[in-house]
């Protein structure tokens, strides 16, 4: 495999970003660049070089890959203002890297005569991704991993916020420790959030939510998602969400973004697909859901961007004992 | 202004970074970032910090280990000896770069910090070492890795799976022990469990900053106190306001301001 040449280029706002962009051996797909767009504070690398492993998945299939830091963080120039984490994280669900991942683009058409790209990336970084295919077209389709619906905040936030499908699991873990004597000492002693504890309890009682109606009152929603989300589908651009089984974002997405949305995102369901990997945790810490993530989504890109040349041998995907069909 | 090289060692290459200096810079510095996922949220603070440093006229070097960053190799074939490798080829590049230099330091963050001393103990790399919450017990080190498994298997499982005997085995076995995505074998376990700092810093004999994130009112822990009781007259201890940046904290942690300030205070005193 032919290693990642690092790569410097100039944000709209002038600022120095740094990255590594990772070539295809083969000349399958040469005019088509994944951008991993970085998560979080993490940086290109990602969390245990997901980043990096991603890349070398991806490039076995003739893609270009560039993942970069965004300005303040990892190795680029300038600072963020910033003093809380979940300020940061929310900026960047409302679109503080969108010009920066523009600018990337803008690099690899320049540098290398790259016309199409791919937006992806981890939980800020998909939203990074959905929020820049929704200003610029030349992103043609949309690949996010652990996408964020809601904006982040403290423990209070989490519990006025939480999910129907959060609830019903709490309620699971609840009913799992009812003969844990740990959990009753805790029970007991003030220590739970019997709040959160009485509202997965009650949750069945509670109809759902009546589709296409907004919520009553303002919840934690980024209002920037779901106009987005529509406006990629409406340009029928693909998109394809890899959801972990065990994080809250799925929940997320069903119930505060589909949900409301119910009559449109039916209308493109031709364009859109969701896989959830069984178990995964969010930053897909076990090489099974690694490999599990590389394979739907090159299941998924492939037939997008058809081979432009002869492929050269690239070895079979190999799927682990858990991977499952995309949905 | 940086310089982001791949430096060349037997056929792989080590991801570094070098702030430049003037040709004439007489003060080195080689920073050493921690393992695994402490590398990932201390990484701005510790890009701040070389820039800082190059701004007051340092010859500074960053890098990522093999196995991490943007260096090759896969994490779980690595180990300390190749930390070390990694560590004493950067050096010799630094200083081919910088030929001018009078002085080396080693600043190293956390296992980070472990891996300066071991260089400077074993292969003569550095005169001066500031070591920012060093790990001076590997054996409690590694157990807290264990620990980290563990919280994984219960948030992933909400049960423990796989206990902390059956892990050793394992390991034995030649199964890695995955510590937050990261695959940890058991030649880099024993490795890391071997580390006492006290002893490896025993044939150390330049100037040594201790840096032990607390309160005005934190009591040093015992074992850096011991560190430093060794030489009292080159070594120092120093108790610092500092939020652990090398954690997910509330705070979003660009520069490690109570360690950087004391370190810089301590280099124009020794450097």
């Amino acid at each position: 495999m032919t290693p990642p040449v690092y790569v410097e280029f100039s944000s709209r706002a002038g600022v120095r970003l740094t990255g590594m962009l990772h070539e295809p051996e083969n000349e399958v797909r040469r005019d088509v660049c994944v951008l991993l767009l970085s998560p979080g504070v993490k940086g290109r690398v990602g969390p245990h070089r997901l980043y990096v492993k991603l890349a070398a998945g991806l490039v076995s299939f003739g893609y270009h890959v560039l993942r970069f830091d965004f300005t303040g963080l990892g190795d680029a120039d300038g600072d963020l203002a910033e003093r809380v984490l979940a300020d940061v994280y929310n900026s960047i669900q409302s679109g503080r890297y969108v010009d920066d991942a523009r600018a990337a683009i803008d690099f690899c058409e320049r540098a290398y005569g790259i016309s199409r790209f791919v937006a992806s990336g981890l939980c800020g970084g998909s939203i990074t991704g959905l929020l820049t295919a929704a200003r610029d077209h030349r992103v043609r389709a949309l690949l996010g991993l652990g996408i964020p619906v809601a904006f982040d905040g403290g423990p209070e936030d989490w519990q006025r916020h939480l999910t129907r499908g959060q609830l019903g699991r709490l309620r699971a873990g609840y009913l799992r420790r009812l003969t844990n004597p740990r959990a009753w000492l805790r029970f007991l002693s003030g220590r739970s959030s019997y709040g959160v504890m009485w509202r997965s309890l009650t949750i069945g009682r509670k109809a759902a939510p009546n589709r296409n109606v907004p919520p009553a009152s303002p919840d934690n929603t980024n209002p920037d998602f779901g106009p987005a989300f529509l406006q990629v589908l409406r340009s029928r651009r693909p998109i394809f969400l890899v959801f972990s089984g065990a994080d809250r974002l799925e929940f997320e997405f069903r119930e505060k973004f589909i949900e409301r949305h119910q009559r449109e995102v039916e209308h493109f369901r031709g364009f859109w697909d969701l896989h959830t990997i069984p178990n995964a945790n969010h930053v897909l810490s076990h090489p099974d859901w690694v490999e599990e993530m590389v394979s739907v989504s090159v299941r998924w890109l492939n037939p997008l961007f058809p081979p432009t040349t002869i492929a050269s041998t690239s070895g079979p995907v190999r799927l682990s004992s858990s991977a499952r069909s995309a949905t | 202004m940086e310089e982001a090289v791949f430096i060349e060692l037997e056929r792989e290459r080590v991801f570094a970074v070098f702030s430049a200096a003037a040709p004439t810079a007489r003060r080195g510095i080689v920073l050493c970032h921690p393992l695994g996922e402490e590398k990932l949220w201390a990484h701005r603070a510790l890009v701040n910090l070389a820039r800082r440093l190059a701004a007051r006229g340092f010859a500074v070097v960053r890098f990522d280990c093999r196995g991490e960053g943007d260096s090759d190799r896969q994490f779980e074939e690595t180990d300390l000896a190749t930390r070390v490798q990694d560590l004493e080829t950067v050096v010799r590049a630094l200083r081919a770069r910088a030929p001018s230099l009078r002085t080396l330091a080693g600043i190293g963050l956390r296992f980070g910090a472990s891996l300066v001393g071991i260089g400077a103990a074993r292969s003569g790399l550095f005169d001066h070492l500031a070591l920012w919450d060093p790990i001076s017990d590997g054996r409690a080190y590694a157990h807290s890795l264990i620990q980290a498994n563990l919280a994984a298997q219960l948030a992933a499982h909400h049960k423990i799976v796989y206990g902390r005997d059956r892990l050793l085995e394992q390991m034995e076995m030649g199964k890695p022990l995955n510590v937050e995505g990261y695959l940890l074998m058991k030649t880099f376990f024993d490795d890391i469990c071997s580390i006492r700092l006290t002893d490896v810093l025993s044939g150390f004999n330049g100037p040594l900053l201790v840096l032990q994130p607390g309160q005005e009112t934190t009591a040093p822990r015992p074992e850096y106190a011991e560190l430093v009781a060794e030489q009292p007259v080159r070594r120092k201890l120093a108790v610092v306001s500092q939020p652990a940046f090398w954690k997910e904290t509330r705070a979003f942690l660009a520069r490690a301001e109570g360690f950087e300030r004391t370190t810089l205070d301590w280099l124009e005193t020794v450097a």
